[in-house]
């Protein structure tokens, strides 16, 4: 059961990157890539080899995987059905550390390929992901106060619906502020453009500037099952509590499809941030999540 | 119903902050409709479905009114007066962003804790209502008093007069329909002689900016070389 819902999420992650895709050429008006582009640009790439750059070593060679790898390590422990492998044992705060791990080795490796642009990506990228570490530890705080245990299986159990009558804005608030952690790691619109390749405006597509063939594959592989992850997180906090694990697995991954499908139609309706307004943004992310956790002590 | 109007309120504690730091005056005015919208339908979420039954036609007609001005005639004025004073953000205000997101943060802390002296919730629909409408309030007054456009300034008496009719909404008030009416007919007034200013003031001075306004008058009679500050800037 555990390493088949692994196997599963591992197969749908690049779907759900398609139906934001999909989602956001129906409000352009266009007809779209369809839903699977994601898995023929996949097929493709795994087939061609990976040039390097010149002056890099063998630090890039091995940062997308290592950062693929880390994803994957991640998305193993998750507890897709309820329960994962091991996951007990697997406190909250490793799994974010699992990721911030690949995100190291996608930063040295675009450093290491010392072009100009890819250092400039790498910057942004950390300065974001500093910025963004306060607001997954309070978040993470008050799971653990709903929960009173820090392992990620129990604070991703669901919550029964009594948690949901009694702190139900408390909830909404830690929906909000986590949304725009899930924006912000994922690099999508309001944050980040995945789709631009304007120097000005790019950060994650920055460090992925030399990267090509199966690195690149890896690459976009990582980013899809990052959103899965992510969005999966931010659905198993909230779904009620079911006994079956087969019903806990199905409603986690339509909720993930829910989430995609709503990111699609927030990139198509608000335009992308200026960068310097970004730290606010995690400013009032904070406070929301703060005002929760204030909250669920309190009352 | 008790869960539904939560959310409502949870909109409202969200919106608040957001509002405090938003910059671009058009989804500042989506938010300011949003939350019209919801202190509209307010009344009926909180209405006592399982012991009352369906709410008369006196709770449908103050829902009805409400939304459609609050939330959808108020907003297109605005947005309107957005579009013709060309100010499409609000920069460098008295109060920075910043400050007034940590600042909401704070009222609405002092908020709850007020609230639960105050011991209104014994006749409330909801013990969150008071609270969000006076954190609700505080952000409109800081509104008021930390921004420099008047478009701005519009927006923050808005959301002061949605903090009202939340509490109005919350204390459910046994003949609610006639102050409900006159805080409607109160803010619609104000905010149309607003609108209406601010699209004028844009059409002669070619900046809403309130600090620049209060050099108008006869001052430049007495500092002639300030003349045309107001009018270039």
């Amino acid at each position: 059961m555990n390493i088949l819902s692994v196997i599963l999420a591992a197969l749908l992650a690049p779907l759900f990157i398609g139906i934001v895709n999909q989602t956001k050429a129906f409000f352009g008006g266009r007809r779209g890539p369809g839903l699977f582009r994601l898995y023929r640009d996949l097929f493709k790439l795994v087939r061609k080899s990976c040039p390097r750059p010149q002056p890099s070593t063998w630090i890039f060679d091995i940062s997308q995987s290592v950062s693929l790898a880390s994803v994957i390590a991640a998305a193993a422990v998750f507890p897709w059905a309820g329960f994962g492998l091991g996951s007990t044992m697997v406190p909250a705060v490793l799994f974010f550390y699992i990721l911030a791990a690949g995100r190291f080795f996608t930063v040295i490796g675009a450093l290491d390929a010392g072009n100009a642009f890819e250092g400039m990506g790498a910057s942004r990228e950390m300065q974001f992901s500093t910025l963004v570490e306060p607001v997954v530890f309070v978040v993470l705080g008050f799971l653990v106060i709903l929960n009173g245990d820090v392992s990620l299986s129990s604070i991703l159990s669901g919550v029964s619906v009594e948690t949901w009558r009694e702190s139900i804005v408390a909830l909404i608030l830690v929906f909000v502020a986590f949304y725009a952690v899930f924006l912000l790691e994922n690099c999508r619109v309001p944050f980040d453009d995945p789709e631009t390749h304007l120097e000005l405006t790019m950060i994650h597509e920055a460090m992925l500037l030399d990267v090509g063939g199966v690195d690149l594959a890896f690459a976009l592989y990582a980013a899809a099952l990052k959103f899965m992850l992510l969005a999966a997180f931010l659905v198993a906090m909230f779904i009620p509590q079911s006994g079956n694990a087969w019903v806990h697995l199905a409603s986690v991954f339509g909720g993930v499809a829910f989430i995609s499908l709503v990111t699609g139609v927030v990139e198509s309706v608000t335009a992308r941030v200026r960068f310097f307004k970004t730290p606010q943004m995690l400013l009032g992310a904070l406070l929301m999540a703060s005002l929760a956790v204030f909250f669920l002590a309190c009352f | 119903m008790i869960t539904l109007s939560e959310i409502a309120l949870a909109l409202y504690l969200v919106s608040d902050l957001v509002l405090a730091g938003a910059n671009r005056l058009k989804s500042a005015v989506r938010f300011v409709a949003m939350q019209g919208v919801v202190v509209g339908i307010l009344p009926v979420l909180m209405w006592n479905w399982a012991d009352e039954g369906c709410p008369g036609a006196r709770v449908w007609i103050i829902a009805f009114v409400n939304t459609l001005v609050k939330g959808v005639a108020l907003p297109m004025l605005l947005m309107y007066a957005v579009r013709k004073a060309r100010t499409r953000r609000e920069l460098e205000p008295i109060v920075s962003f910043h400050l007034s997101q940590l600042i909401v943060f704070f009222i609405a802390i002092g908020a709850f804790a007020v609230g639960r002296l105050l011991h209104v919730h014994a006749s409330s629909a909801s013990e969150l209502a008071v609270p969000v409408a006076l954190t609700t309030m505080g952000t409109g007054l800081l509104l008021i008093c930390g921004r420099k456009k008047a478009i701005t300034q519009v927006l923050g008496f808005l959301i002061l007069e949605n903090g009202i009719s939340v509490f109005g909404a919350a204390i459910l008030l046994e003949y609610g329909i006639v102050v409900e009416l006159g805080i409607l007919l109160d803010v619609f007034a104000l905010v149309f002689i607003l609108g209406i200013a601010v699209f004028q003031i844009s059409r002669t001075f070619s900046s809403t900016d309130t600090d620049k306004l209060n050099h108008l008058g006869d001052t430049h009679l007495m500092h002639p070389h300030h003349q045309h500050d107001h009018v270039h800037a």
